[in-house]
Order: C-alpha cells, then sequence, then structure tokens
C-alpha cells in the first residue's frame, strides 16, 4: 500500500501549513487507577512534535499541529510551575504529543532536570511519559530509570495486534516485534509498559473494531503490558481519519462498543483496564444516540478509576433505545457495503 | 462445487434464473436474509462465527480476519474486501482494489466485491479480475443508489463485463429501487434497507417510505400489521421490521413474476414512477444506454405490451422497431403508391372493422392492380407498421391509451420514419388518414385523403384517388410478403438468401424446389427456419452459432458453443453450425454474446436437427 501514506502526506502538509498558536504547557487533574483510585495530573509539553507525525504520520493522530518548539528552559519553567499547580497528584502522565525519548524532542539534559523537579514531590508514585518503540533503547531507559525516584512508566502507542491494520489503517509505522521488543527492554529496566490500544480504526466496521480491540488487549497484556488503555478514535483535524468521517466514510466508535470491550476483557486481561474518551458525546467523538452519551460516558470513566465493572453492568441494564440501533450495525454493517450512516444513532 | 447462475430468460438485462450454490438450487431473482432474523427465507448471511444450520448460506468475515481466511474456504462465501467506502479519494480507492485483489485471487469460486464504484474505471479493472466469479456484490449502498446517473453507469459496465453466469448482489438496496436494479441484472437483493427504514421509523410500502409518526392508518394486512394501528409499531421497532421485511421480499417476489410473464419493464415504469432516483436512473438507461438495454432483449413475447407512460416510447423493442425499419427494411420495389392508414385498437390492423373497409375500398379502386399498392400504419410508439409487419411483435400485440393526443416526440418518431420509407420506396403516397396524423402525413409530403376518414364519401374518395394514380400503370406481380419479414427478423436483403428464385407459399409457409424453407409463427410474426431454410441462409453469414460439439439433444447448451453472432438476441431464430455444417435451426435462449461467454444453461432451443 502507498497510496495511504501518500494521502496522509498530503493531509499533513496541508494542515501543517495552516497557521498555529504556540501553545503553552498545559495540565489539569483526573481520576485514575493505581491498585485504587488515585488523584493524578497530567501535563501536556510542548516539543517540536513527533517525528514519525510531522513526516505524515499515523491516520488518526493530529497531535503534531499542538506541537511547538519550545526552548528548553521555557518548558523546565513551565513544567514546575505547573507541578506547584498540580498539587498532591499520585500519579503524574506527562504527554509531549511524540516521544519523550527522542532527542529531538526533548534532550536528555533536559529530561534529567525534568525528572529531578518530579523526585521534589515525594507523594507522586508514578510517572508516564510516552514514547514509539524505536526511542526505547536501555540506554535511555536506564538512565531515565536511574534518576527519577518514582516508578516510571512508558506509554506505547501499540494500537492493534494486527500488523496489518496497524500497517495499512493505521500508517503507524512499527511492527508487532518492535512493540515485543520494546517491552521487553523497558521490563528488563524497570521500566513498565502501558499499552494504548486504537479502538476503530479507520477503514473498521464498529464490530471489527471491537473484535480488534479486545483481540488487541489481550495481546498486550500477554507481551507484558502492565496496564491496557483503550482509546477510542477521535476526529482530529487534517487527518486521514477527518477526510474520510466529512465524506461520511467513517464515524467514531459508539460508547456502547466500548463497555463490550471492557467488559469482553474482563476475564482475560488481570491488569487495570483504562478508558477516557476524548470528545465523548460529540459527533467527533466516541457516542450515542445523544440521550444516554453522557451517563455511558461517566459509567465509563468510573470503572476506570475503580475497575469496578458494577457500573458497567448497571449502565447496561438502564439501557437506551439506541442499543439495539448499535446492535443491529454489529450485524448488518460490513457487507460490502461502506459504514452504517452515522445519523441512525442521532433518531 | 461450482458455483454459478444459470439465466431462464431475460427481459432487458434483467433475468429469471437459478442460482446454483454448492448443491443448492435459488430462484432468482431473490433476496438475502441475515441470520439471527425469523422468517423462512432461501438465502442467507452470516459471518463465518454464527452457528446456522440454515442452508444454503453465503458467509462473509472480516477482512482483517487474515487467519481465517486462509483455514475456511468451505462453503461457499462471499469474500470480503478491503472496506475502503465509497466516497474516498482515488488514491484508497486504487489501493483498497488492490489489497482486496490479492485476497479473492486466492478463492476464485466464491463471491467477491467490487468496492471501487465511485470511479468506474476501478470497476472496469476489479472486473478484470473478478469477472468470473460466481457472485458479484456491489458495492455503494445507498450512496451510490442516490446518484442515477453513477448507477446506471456502474450496474451497466459490470453487467457487460462479468459473466453471465455470475450473480450480481446489490446490498443496502432501497426497496423502491429493487425493480429499477433488477432491470439492470442485479439478481439479489437484502434486507439491510428494511431495517435502516424500520431505525428510521418508515414504514414501507409498494409505492416509497412513509414517515410512520404521520401515518393514520396501515394499508397492509402482512402479519405484523393486521388488526395494528401506526401507534402499535412505534415502540420497539420490532413489528416495524417484521413488515418492512415482508414488504422487501414481497417486492422482489413481484420482480420474479413480472419477469415470468415479460412485463418487468412495465413494473419497473409503474414503481419507478414513485421515486425520483428510480425514474432519473430509468431516464438514463432508456436513453443512454438503450444498447445495453436491446442487447438482452428478447425479439418477441406472448404478452401484449402496453405502452401507457411516456417511458414506454423508450423501450427497447420500440426503439429496437424504429433502428429495424430504418436499417434493415426496405419497401417492396414493384410498388407504384402507398397508403397510408391510421392504426386501430385491433391487432393485427387487418382484422380491425376499419381496415377491412379501408382495403374493400382500395381493392375496389385498384382492381387487378392491386399488388402495386402497398400499405403503411402509423402509429404511437412504433411510428410506422408496413403491413406485412402488422404481425411481428411488438406491432402485432401492442396497446396504447388512444387518445387523439401526440406529443411533439411521438410526432416527430413517426414523420421521420415515414420520410424515410417514403424516400426509400419513391412512389406516390396518399394519406387517408384523420386527426394528428394529417399533421405526420402532410410533414412528409404525402397527398391527404377527406378528413372523415370512415364516411362513404371519402372512402369513396380514396377509391378514386387509387384508381387515378394508377391508371397508367400495368398490373406488376404480386408482391412477395414474406420479404419484408425476412430483411426486419435477419438483416438487409436477407430475404435474397432464404427466398430464391422460384420460391412459393402456401398459407403460413414457404417452399424452394418443393422443400419447405420457414414458415411465419402466428405467435410472433416472425419466421421459423427449416433445416433447408438454415442452409439457405447460412450464406448470409448472420444468426449464426458456432457449436463445438453435434448437439445431442433437442437442446444446445452454453458449454456447447464455440461462438455467436453479436447480432443474436434471446428469441431469434438461429441456425447451428457445427463443422461448417447446418445441424439444427431452433431459437436462441440468450443474446449471442451471452450464450458465447456463459458457460452454464440452455443457449438454443432445437426445432429441427441432424
Ligand atoms: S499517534 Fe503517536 S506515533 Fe502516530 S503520529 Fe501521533 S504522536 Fe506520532
Ligand atoms: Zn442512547
Ligand atoms: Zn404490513
Amino acid at each position: 500500500m502507498r497510496a495511504f501514506p501518500g494521502e496522509i502526506r498530503r493531509i499533513r502538509q496541508r494542515g501543517l501549513a495552516r497557521k498555529r498558536k504556540a501553545p503553552k504547557t498545559i495540565w489539569w487533574r483526573e481520576r485514575d487507577y493505581l491498585e485504587g483510585e488515585v488523584k493524578a495530573g497530567v501535563l501536556i509539553l510542548p516539543t517540536r512534535g513527533c517525528a514519525w507525525g510531522l513526516a505524515g504520520g499515523c491516520a488518526m493522530c493530529g497531535y503534531v499541529y499542538d506541537s511547538f518548539p519550545t526552548p528548553p528552559d521555557r518548558l523546565l519553567t513551565d513544567f514546575k510551575k505547573a507541578m506547584d499547580e498540580l498539587g498532591d497528584v499520585e500519579y503524574l502522565k506527562i504527554f509531549n504529543s511524540g516521544s519523550f525519548f527522542d532527542p529531538r524532542e526533548i534532550d536528555r539534559e533536559t529530561s534529567y532536570r525534568i525528572f529531578d523537579e518530579i523526585n521534589r514531590h515525594p507523594r507522586i508514585r508514578r510517572v508516564q511519559v510516552e514514547a514509539r518503540p524505536e526511542y526505547l533503547d536501555r540506554q535511555a531507559l536506564r538512565g531515565a530509570a536511574e534518576r527519577l525516584t518514582p516508578q516510571l512508566e512508558v506509554g506505547i502507542g501499540f494500537e492493534t495486534v494486527s500488523d496489518y491494520i496497524r500497517e495499512k489503517c493505521i500508517n503507524k509505522g512499527f511492527t508487532i516485534e518492535d512493540f515485543k521488543r520494546a517491552v521487553k527492554t523497558c521490563i528488563k529496566e524497570g521500566v513498565e509498559v502501558k499499552a494504548y490500544i486504537l479502538v476503530k480504526p479507520p477503514f473498521l466496521t464498529e464490530k471489527e473494531g471491537i473484535q480488534d480491540a479486545v483481540r488487541s488487549g489481550y495481546a498486550a497484556y500477554k507481551y507484558g503490558a502492565s496496564r491496557i488503555s483503550l482509546n477510542p478514535v477521535a476526529v482530529h483535524r487534517d487527518t486521514l481519519v477527518e477526510e474520510l468521517w466529512k465524506r461520511r466514510e467513517y464515524a467514531p466508535p459508539w460508547l456502547w462498543s466500548l463497555v463490550k470491550i471492557l467488559r469482553d476483557l474482563r476475564e482475560k486481561v488481570h491488569a487495570p483496564l483504562l478508558c477516557h474518551p476524548t470528545g465523548a458525546g460529540k459527533a467527533r467523538g466516541a457516542h450515542n444516540c445523544g440521550r444516554c452519551d453522557s451517563r455511558v460516558y461517566k459509567a465509563i470513566v468510573n470503572f476506570s478509576a475503580t475497575q469496578k465493572y458494577e457500573y458497567l453492568d448497571k449502565v447496561l441494564e438502564t439501557g437506551c433505545a439506541c442499543y439495539e440501533v448499535w446492535r443491529t450495525q454489529l450485524i448488518l454493517e460490513g457487507f460490502a457495503q461502506g459504514i452504517f450512516p452515522d445519523d441512525l444513532r442521532r433518531l | 462445487m461450482d458455483s454459478y447462475l444459470e439465466t431462464i430468460k431475460h427481459q432487458g438485462p434483467g433475468r429469471l434464473g437459478k442460482f446454483h450454490i454448492d448443491e443448492h438450487v435459488v430462484p432468482t431473482p431473490n433476496f438475502f436474509h441475515f441470520t439471527r432474523l425469523p422468517g423462512r427465507h432461501d438465502l442467507y448471511l452470516a459471518d463465518l462465527d454464527s452457528k446456522t444450520k440454515k442452508r444454503p448460506v453465503v458467509y462473509d468475515s472480516s477482512f482483517f480476519d487474515l487467519e481465517k481466511q486462509d483455514s475456511n474456504t468451505e462453503p461457499f462465501r462471499l469474500l470480503p474486501d478491503f472496506p475502503s467506502g465509497f466516497d474516498v479519494p482515488r488514491g484508497i480507492a486504487e489501493e483498497a482494489l488492490r489489497e482486496t485483489l490479492l485476497v479473492a485471487e486466492k478463492y476464485p469460486g466464491h463471491g467477491a466485491v467490487v468496492t471501487p464504484t465511485r470511479y468506474p474505471s476501478l470497476v472496469l479493472e476489479a472486473l478484470k479480475h473478478l469477472g468470473r466469479y460466481p457472485l458479484l456484490a456491489v458495492s455503494g449502498g445507498e450512496k451510490l443508489a442516490s446518484n442515477p446517473r453513477l448507477l446506471v453507469e456502474v450496474i451497466s459496465l459490470i453487467r457487460g463485463a462479468a459473466s453471465p453466469n455470475t450473480a450480481l448482489y446489490y446490498p443496502y438496496a432501497p426497496v423502491a429501487m429493487f425493480p429499477i436494479l433488477a432491470y439492470m441484472g442485479v439478481d439479489l437483493f437484502d434486507s439491510a434497507h428494511a431495517f435502516l427504514a424500520s431505525i428510521r421509523g418508515e414504514y414501507i410500502t409498494e409505492s416509497g417510505n412513509r414517515n410512520l409518526r404521520k401515518m393514520r392508518e396501515l394499508p397492509c394486512s402482512c402479519g405484523a400489521c393486521r388488526g395494528a394501528e401506526p401507534r402499535d409499531f412505534l415502540g420497539d421497532g420490532k413489528a416495524l421490521l417484521k413488515h418492512n421485511l415482508s414488504v422487501a421480499k414481497a417486492m422482489v417476489i413481484q420482480i420474479r413474476e413480472a419477469l415470468r410473464e415479460d412485463r418487468l419493464r412495465e413494473y419497473v415504469e409503474e414503481k419507478a414512477s414513485n421515486d425520483p432516483k428510480a425514474m432519473a436512473a430509468l431516464r438514463i438507461l432508456s436513453l443512454e444506454k438503450w444498447r445495453f438495454l436491446e442487447e438482452y432483449a428478447p425479439v418477441s413475447s406472448p404478452t401484449i405490451q402496453r405502452y401507457v407512460s411516456q417511458e414506454s416510447y423508450n423501450r427497447p423493442e420500440v426503439k429496437r422497431w424504429h433502428q429495424r425499419l430504418r436499417e434493415r427494411y426496405s419497401p417492396p420495389d414493384n410498388v407504384k403508391l402507398t397508403i397510408i392508414l391510421p392504426c386501430s385498437a385491433r391487432k393485427p390492423y387487418s382484422k380491425s372493422r376499419s381496415h377491412r373497409m379501408f382495403r374493400r375500398y382500395i381493392r375496389r379502386g385498384a382492381g387487378d392492380k392491386l399488388s402495386l399498392v402497398h400499405e403503411v400504419v402509423l402509429t404511437s410508439p412504433l411510428g410506422l407498421v408496413p403491413r406485412e409487419l402488422e404481425g411481428v411483435f411488438p406491432a402485432g400485440s401492442y396497446d396504447i391509451p388512444v387518445t387523439g393526443h401526440w406529443s411533439e416526440e411521438e410526432k416527430t418518431v413517426c414523420i421521420d420514419l415515414l420520410k424515410d420509407y417514403l424516400r426509400k420506396s419513391g412512389t406516390h403516397a396518399l394519406a387517408h388518414v384523420d386527426g394528428v396524423y394529417r399533421d405526420i402525413c402532410m410533414e412528409a409530403g404525402a397527398e391527404l385523403g377527406q378528413e372523415d376518414i370512415l364516411s362513404k364519401s371519402a372512402l369513396e374518395h380514396l377509391s378514386r384517388r387509387v384508381a387515378e394514380i394508377l391508371e397508367d400503370y400495368e398490373p406488376g406481380t404480386p408482391y412477395f410478403e414474406a420479404r419484408g419479414i425476412c430483411d426486419y427478423q435477419f438483416g438487409p436483403r436477407a430475404w435474397s438468401w432464404l427466398f430464391p428464385q422460384g420460391t412459393t407459399r402456401k398459407g403460413r409457409a414457404f417452399y424452394h424446389q418443393g422443400e419447405q424453407v420457414a414458415a411465419i409463427n402466428p405467435a410472433t410474426g416472425l419466421l421459423a427456419l427449416t433445416l433447408k431454410g438454415g442452409e439457405l441462409l447460412l450464406g448470409y453469414g448472420r444468426y449464426l452459432v458456432e457449436a463445438s460439439i453435434r448437439p445431442p439433444s433437442g437442446n444446445l447448451f452454453c458449454v456447447g458453443v464455440k461462438d455467436a453472432g453479436e447480432e443474436i438476441r434471446p428469441g431469434d431464430e438461429v441456425v447451428v453450425v457445427y463443422n461448417d455444417e447446418v445441424v439444427g435451426v431452433g431459437r436462441a435462449a440468450l443474446s449471442g454474446r451471452e450464450m458465447t461467454e456463459a458457460e452454464h444453461g440452455l443457449a438454443v432451443n432445437l426445432r429441427h436437427r441432424r
């Protein structure tokens, strides 16, 4: 397949040409789970952005448009300020919309100074960063793990267990072997892995999206990931996914699908399952009929923070008229036919 | 097991058939049902995971389940495509097609999907690889169906490029589009639209979908509707779905019935008048793709053709009539006077009271010079019917609403054909017509008789003028009427081959040197050949079917056809040749191209063989 990357590159160039404001470091608090519910802090560091993404990158990813080369000093000042304001979080998640260990995004020296700053906050038990497998070499990991007092966790966008889908539908640019190698290296260096699973990559039907996510979540767990995070596709600006979405050839997954995936993984995965859908309930995010969205979203978030399946069981029990539509979609979609019309959810 | 569709009969590209799937035989057109639903149906669709004992089943599975694809190839399956979607950038459609073909090419005996329907050139590319698969699903569903021009383009392209033994399946077809799709050659539909309509709160009727919330009564007596009211249907949608499914299924059965009775086209016209998209497709098809329609249109039918709407005027057999009059037919040569008459409701015209009267007065005027007179009849939508062709389909069996009002288009067709006829004939033309016919004849340069054509004075005027015009001529030899039929049927001057000097007529049969060569079939008005006739026509070089075997029985099947004339249409009289020898004559079941390309089904029903 050559043309999909070509199409992606074309869209990427168009998006990058659009004028952007220099983003600031932003942060917020949210609920998360570590052997129990904890307060987590999320911190977004603006860097030059994901190298893979800048060159074209993944079909659904618009993070590169939020990135901006920021001088290390500025980054550190912002970081310190954010840390003070986040307060007593136990779990810190640092996202730089790319790879933390890519020195072009964050040089080694700056990363150490970030770790030093974190070490000054004794309540923090765990720190998550994210990176593509190619940056997870032993040296980088060892250096980081040694420098950082809290447990280090690396989030990897595994997306799917299928090399075919990862290549053709997502254009992720690495294979299952790359992922497995990276996980092994992490574990050897005492670093834990959080695997991101993409729910409903473009070109998959709703049902395929569910099956793929369940298989992928299970596989990631088997390969050694200690936390599994489900990421339903949200439609970012200037991405291939947006192009398809505008032409009504893609629709983000249902919230019901997320409930099903989480429940299907219950018996299979003995590790925390996390899901914080972005843009839930909106046309560009995972959504249901509009009437039940906030209820189902809350159940998913409550589950993620507590790992208690009662939340999901209860929301299913209450149900909604749209549940049947979702079920019908699972039966009908995919017979030599594009996607199930998204407007049916809103009826 | 081999899977294939066998055509039983055509009405245009639409066909009645038998779909052989593994060991099952299913009549077509038919309707796919999704498993997990109640009811009895012939065809089911289910993914590989569904455990179903119902057969036959065409399976579908995810394109991304590559492991499964490698293991399970039994039973008959609809192979998945790379589901790029319909309205995607061309680059994506191209790559998706490449991926689809990589998988499909591993499983030739199965069903496949033609995905890139947004791009006809890619469809053609797909057909190069998939054209001989026993089942092709046309992707694009509701989106393609809402673009009539593209729809017609794509379906006619696929139907033309795919094997005649390939069944065409249109997933997600809106029920209102079933008839026009079937007419274009789609064999299989499904229940998806019934589901979508139910979700949308739409109540499907034979004449379109209604908003259930606005309905006061349910105009249906299916199991779900009997004794129910619209508000009973609002709840979970199950009753609505049940009704919608029954209408969708009934539509398919109506189509099958219409095909059996040779009135699919009429049914399509009727149903299209309820749906702008279907009507647009029908018009585009009739006006721009009539050659595609004509190729599959039978040359005769036992059913009276009713030309009741404006769409009827563009039926393939009507346009074929116009074309053959221009290109194949020539007026008799030793004629000195052409008499133009209006059509009659009764067919053939000569059996009608008015025509019997006209002809009595013409005979009276012509006396022993009657063979110098040739009569032609003006009519819509056929335009012009030379007397000797009045029994030929469809002239011998059509019905129109007679109002005396003609559209400009009808007039133009008529004027053009009449002018063309008179130019070829070069005779004086006398029109014994009234009303709108007078304008037409005037336009074509004919002499007009009196207006009140059934009045004694007008008829006597007719007699008198015939006598006056023929005054200076000697009586001629009678015109051999079967010439016109022969040329209309086989091509220009075909008569000189089939009826050599000295051919005689006895009743409906024609003899040469004491041996019968042909006879007029009273049902179709066309010639039926004997072996002798076949040998005579051999030299003409058309309507020949070259067999690869000596036909062992009264039926020649498509496998035994090596080559066949492109001009052959279903129902045509053909000469079967084996090793340069005439081995049979009979009626073609399919068009020439189809019987050459097909591997299954009847090609020629032999009347005589040796
Ligand atoms: S998803 Fe991750 S790897 Fe892909 S382009 Fe975005 S930031 Fe880069
Ligand atoms: Zn709902
Ligand atoms: Zn009903």
